[in-house]
């Protein structure tokens, strides 16, 4: 019982410092993101996570906050096009991708004219389009929120990750129900095609930096 | 017994002393080191119930949504676990970890949250969370409400969090700034 003591808590202060020493390498590598980092540098410039397979911006038709049908190759015809599907009952991932790509905005204002953002709700039954509006609202007046029938929103989750595409299911919960999306920005050149895709923890200045390479390139 | 108390105030010193270097030279690869994102809130007490500590704790809240998030310290000998959580300014929390398969990421409640004996068990954004539904209030940034945490050993632990910015865990020092 004694040794048995003495080896965990012996083991663990080590395992705290082999946590820490693993956690600053890769804090650190982060910390380096644009210029030091080879991994990131070999096959592109963007910062984000490189696709092995390019993801074409894909065609389908939802409807808008205001009701209006919207597709979506048409609607962002050469525009840098950043997609995303998530929903507002989302309490960190979707409202921080948003938050992120907001401030990029913010600090970028020539980006407003050439850039679309979209936002495809995977909750339709409780993302009204009076409420989607006034979530996304918070981040920026001039995202693009989507909705349609479960079934149209399904197909445009078919449309955009092909085979990478998954079922939307909701998992009950106490209060209701969660709902699985995507936790990444898909980023479209003009031309239509995403090179990377911003998970989770991606920083803004990954963001920021991939969207003004995105901006570089081709004419506005 | 008390030599080996030593040897793990030891440990722990090099431990805090690692992170002091690491951290500076992380800091130095940044351009600025300002806002530290170590510290999500200005309430720095330490909150304390056995041998458990939870530090950092701080929420984000959005229309009638919610999370909290902090991180709690075992330095028992047995194991405990978040099995229950309520906030003055929630009607429904939930514990809930976050899964993801291939594309698709989801969302699921959990019965409890471990947090084992001598570890350290961490609740973030994208990963565990105190998940608050029907908020009775609007939550601001900066605003402070209390939740009660229900631990299996330790019993219940109530401190105060802070609403926080949903930018600041991704992007840290330079948040507002530019």
């Amino acid at each position: 019982m004694t040794d048995l003591y003495r080896v965990r808590r012996w083991a663990l202060p080590l395992l705290a410092l082999l946590a820490t020493a693993l956690l600053l390498t890769y804090g650190c590598s982060e910390a380096t993101e644009g210029d030091a980092d080879p991994t990131a540098t070999i096959s592109s410039d963007f910062g984000g996570r490189v696709l092995e397979e390019r993801m074409v911006k894909p065609s389908f038709t939802l409807t808008d906050t205001s009701g209006e049908p919207f597709e979506l190759r048409g609607e962002t015809k050469g525009y840098v096009t950043l997609l995303y599907f998530g929903y507002t009952f989302c309490p960190d991932i979707c409202p921080s991708h948003m938050a992120d790509v907001a401030a990029v905005m913010d600090r970028n204002p020539d980006m407003k004219d050439h850039t679309k953002v979209v936002f495809v709700t995977v909750d339709p039954e409780r993302d009204t389009p009076e409420r989607l509006r006034s979530w996304l609202d918070l981040f920026n007046e001039d995202f693009v929120g989507l909705t349609g029938t479960p079934e149209e929103i399904q197909e445009a989750v078919q449309a955009t990750f092909k085979d990478q595409a998954f079922e939307i299911v909701k998992t009950p919960t106490k209060s209701g129900y969660t709902v699985n999306h995507a936790a990444y920005v898909i980023p479209y050149s003009h031309d239509n095609v995403a090179r990377v895709v911003w998970p989770f923890g991606t920083t803004q200045d990954i963001c920021e930096n991939d969207m003004l390479k995105l901006h570089s390139e081709g004419e506005h | 017994m008390s030599k080996k108390r030593i040897l793990i105030l030891m440990a722990g010193l090099v431990a805090v002393a690692t992170l002091a270097v690491g951290g500076a030279a992380c800091n130095d690869d940044e351009d600025d080191g300002g806002m530290a994102s170590e510290t999500p809130t200005a309430d720095t007490e330490e909150i304390t119930a056995g041998d458990l500590t939870i530090t950092e704790p701080f929420a984000r809240a959005m229309m009638d949504r919610g999370a909290v998030y902090f991180t709690v310290a075992n330095d028992g000998e047995e194991d405990d676990a978040i099995v229950g959580a309520s906030a003055d300014v929630a009607a429904t929390v939930e514990l809930h970890e976050t899964v993801t398969e291939g594309a698709s990421t989801k969302m699921q409640p959990v019965e409890q949250i471990d947090v084992l004996a001598g570890g350290e068990t961490t609740l973030e954004p994208g990963g565990l969370h105190v998940m608050l539904t029907e908020l009775t209030e609007s939550l601001a940034m900066g605003d402070e409400f209390t939740v009660e945490i229900e631990f299996e050993r330790a019993g219940t632990v109530e401190f105060q969090v802070e609403v926080m910015s949903y930018t600041e865990e991704t992007m840290g020092a330079e948040e507002g700034g530019m």
